[in-house]
């Protein structure tokens, strides 16, 4: 599959980055590893005049050490987090997520941590050719008015947000810088997305994300990634869960879970948070109950966007919440010795 | 509009005009003629077109040439020395780890760029490094066995060296 014809820039410094950005508005499109965006071209899903390289901006490939934790640059390559001193003990659920996306060939050179987060969103009835395409009308994603993932069709896009990177850093309360040529804003991870499934992340045509800001978890506290997929590698997630745990003596003091591969955006499930806390460690019943509010909270996002049917998604998703709290909980231990 | 692109391509330095639209794929095999790279998906799902760049494995139809402007690739026509197949080559050879070989290039400098970093992997590490490439004739076991079989070679070539 060939690429379509567009302009190479390629800037010096953010600034330029920026610059260009302004210029090209929707027709100018920032191009890190690619592995996202150029597929998506191939296949006539995006079609920019110009793309932006980021080859040039080694500021964007840089991970920081702040006083509340990590700043990592966007263009971080994903192989990169996963070799950073300390990183799988500091943040073990972080480190399962980024281990999770794509396969070697993949997270070595080409995937970056802020193309995973800003990823289109997909649909099984929308990633596909322009030949597998033209068999219908367009979708709502596609420009067209309708949904194929919806029984009965929809005004809504049904598509699903297939960042794993996601969950686990919205559960930790993780931050993202977003910058244009008018300035700078910081906002929580949560922010980025919109919820919308033809335009999936608040960022405007002259934005990029720039950073990406993990907070250390403090003592007694847990974190844990869970994704099913049906192979090992190379695969999106049918669901996944990301979550946060702090215990304080023998009580659950804070909970944070998010649900990924299930909706427009990481579903976040805060009452995960009013179920668990106070709840002892032990109380195999608490998160039972927890994961059951993931799923009610879940179900009427799930429609027929994937190859796997709904309705084992829908089954699914308590259980994968479940297993993350639990390692997560698991965890809270082993932070607090360090 | 094209652009002057140079890069070290299995040790020799390589100058061309390409389109933007050019992937790294498409220049080695139809501008260089380094047909060992082969094109599956194109999509990035296959591994079929591994190529080691700056000592990484990447898909390169996932990688445009001008962004390997200015870097080193290694492809599977860059391996062989005066003739001798590489060791990791040797051990596919071997083992009968090739059946159709249209998926050895790219398993073969995935295994590659795994014994540079880690020269005793465990099976584990191995399968783990190749979860990029599929192999549709399922020779997996005979693959992880061949990158066994090449690292103990090359970890005795270094010791008696």
């Amino acid at each position: 599959m060939r690429l379509p014809a567009f302009d190479y820039e390629l800037p010096g410094n953010l600034d330029e980055a920026l610059e260009l950005l302004n210029t090209y508005g929707p027709n100018g499109k920032i191009l890190a590893g690619g592995t996202d965006l150029l597929v998506r071209m191939k296949q006539g899903l995006a079609l920019p005049t110009h793309l932006i390289s980021l080859k040039a901006l080694p500021e964007l490939a840089t991970i920081r050490e702040s006083e509340v934790g990590l700043r990592i640059g966007a263009a971080v390559r994903l192989r990169d987090i996963l070799t950073y001193p300390t990183l799988e003990d500091r943040v073990p659920g972080f480190f399962e997520a980024v281990s999770s996306i794509g396969a070697p060939s993949i997270q070595h050179f080409s995937g970056t941590i802020g193309g995973n987060l800003c990823q289109d969103n997909r649909c099984q009835f929308y990633n596909q050719s322009s030949f597998f395409r033209k068999a219908r009308q367009p979708c709502n994603k596609a420009g067209g008015k309708t949904c194929y993932a919806w029984e009965g069709g929809s005004d809504k896009c049904y598509s699903v947000c297939q960042s794993d990177a996601a969950p686990v850093l919205m559960a930790m309360e993780a931050e993202v810088v977003v910058r244009s040529k008018q300035g700078e804003r910081t906002m929580p991870l949560a922010e980025l997305y919109s919820s919308v499934g033809e335009r999936p992340l608040t960022l405007a045509d002259d934005e990029m994300l720039t950073e990406i800001r993990v907070p250390n978890p403090g003592p007694g506290t847990g974190t844990a990634f869970e994704k099913l997929t049906y192979r090992s590698a190379i695969d999106y997630a049918v669901l996944s869960a990301g979550a946060l745990v702090q215990t304080e003596g023998e009580r659950i003091t804070r909970a944070r879970l998010v649900i990924g591969a299930v909706s427009r955006a990481p579903l976040g499930i805060p009452t995960a948070q009013n179920i668990l806390q106070g709840r002892p460690p032990g109380d195999e019943e608490a998160l039972d109950e927890a994961a059951r509010a993931a799923a009610n909270a879940a179900e009427a996002f799930i429609a027929n966007n994937m190859a796997q049917p709904a309705e084992y998604r829908k089954q699914m998703v308590s259980v994968m919440a479940k297993r993350a709290l639990s390692r997560a909980l698991s965890r809270t231990g082993m932070t607090e010795a360090t | 509009m094209k652009t002057i692109i140079q890069m070290t391509v299995n040790g020799e330095l390589v100058e061309s005009a390409v389109e933007p639209n050019r992937t790294l794929l498409q220049f080695l095999r139809e501008d260089l003629d380094l047909t060992g790279t082969k094109h599956g998906c194109g999509l990035g799902d296959c591994g079929a077109c591994t190529v080691i760049l700056d000592g990484k494995p990447v898909n390169s139809c996932l990688v445009l040439a001008v962004q390997a402007h200015g870097r080193e690739v290694l492809t599977i026509e860059g391996l062989a020395e005066n003739g001798n197949l590489h060791p990791i080559q040797q051990a596919f050879v071997d083992k009968g780890a090739i059946q159709c070989g249209f998926c050895t290039p790219g398993m073969i400098l995935s295994a590659k760029a795994l014994l540079d970093e880690n020269p005793k992997p465990s099976e584990l590490e191995i399968r783990t490094a190749i979860s990029g490439n599929l192999c549709r004739c399922t020779g997996y076991q005979k693959i992880v066995e061949a990158v066994q079989e090449a690292a103990t070679v090359i970890d005795g070539t270094e010791v008696s060296s």
